[in-house]
């Protein structure tokens, strides 16, 4: 017979025990789970929060004129699009939020060299997409 | 407090008893705590929430389910 702080443990308990102690631990580690999305959602929601309304909505000022640049852009936006999540969004820290790679890196949960081969294969995917018309999908 | 069965406890933990619940709770507090950690961090809020998930999980779980 095992005593435990506040519990007497019989012998015919331990198998209760274990199966409760993996249901607590599966409980525990997905509610940390859940938080942390929870958390990471909401920091992307006050993100946006902290940009003045008119910087959000996109309007087009020539609507009918669809220059050079505006269609590199739009072809850009596509390719973009087509990237995987982690890609994009180690795109929009380095490049829109200007963080650098170790801040990148601190904030992803992942190493600095990480960082950098999702960089340079994000990049060579969107170059390959914007060259071949933006079918290819991101590896 | 005097000792009680484990079995006994998380029973009345399932069904609802406050007290029993407290005891199964700083049972696995250790567990909990340790999972509260976030950004290598601890974070208070993330163990509240922690907490306020097993106190709703705790009843659901079934002790004469067979292995």
């Amino acid at each position: 017979m095992v005593i435990q702080p506040r519990f007497i443990i019989e012998d015919d308990d331990l198998d209760l025990l274990r199966r409760f102690t993996a249901y607590m631990e599966w409980v525990v580690t997905h509610a940390g789970i859940d938080y942390y999305r929870r958390q990471a959602f909401r920091e992307r929601e006050s993100s946006l929060e902290q940009y003045p309304q008119d910087t959000l909505s996109y309007e087009d000022p020539l609507p009918q004129s669809k220059g050079e640049f505006e269609f590199a852009e739009d072809k850009l936006s596509k390719a973009f699009v087509n990237l995987n999540l982690l890609r994009r969004r180690i795109l929009t820290l380095i490049f829109v939020q200007g963080l650098s790679a170790q801040d990148t890196a601190d904030k992803l949960g992942c190493s600095v060299d990480y960082v950098y081969l999702q960089k340079h294969r994000a990049l060579k995917a969107l170059r390959d997409q914007l060259m071949d018309g933006g079918d290819k999908r991101g590896e | 407090m005097e000792s009680r069965r484990f079995s006994e406890v998380l029973r009345e933990a399932i069904t609802g008893n406050p007290d029993a619940v407290e005891a199964i709770l700083s049972r696995y507090m250790p567990l909990i705590n340790k999972n509260s950690v976030m950004n290598g961090k601890y974070d208070e809020d993330m163990r509240q929430y922690i907490i306020m998930r097993v106190i709703m999980q705790i009843p659901k779980f079934d002790p004469d389910r067979a292995k």
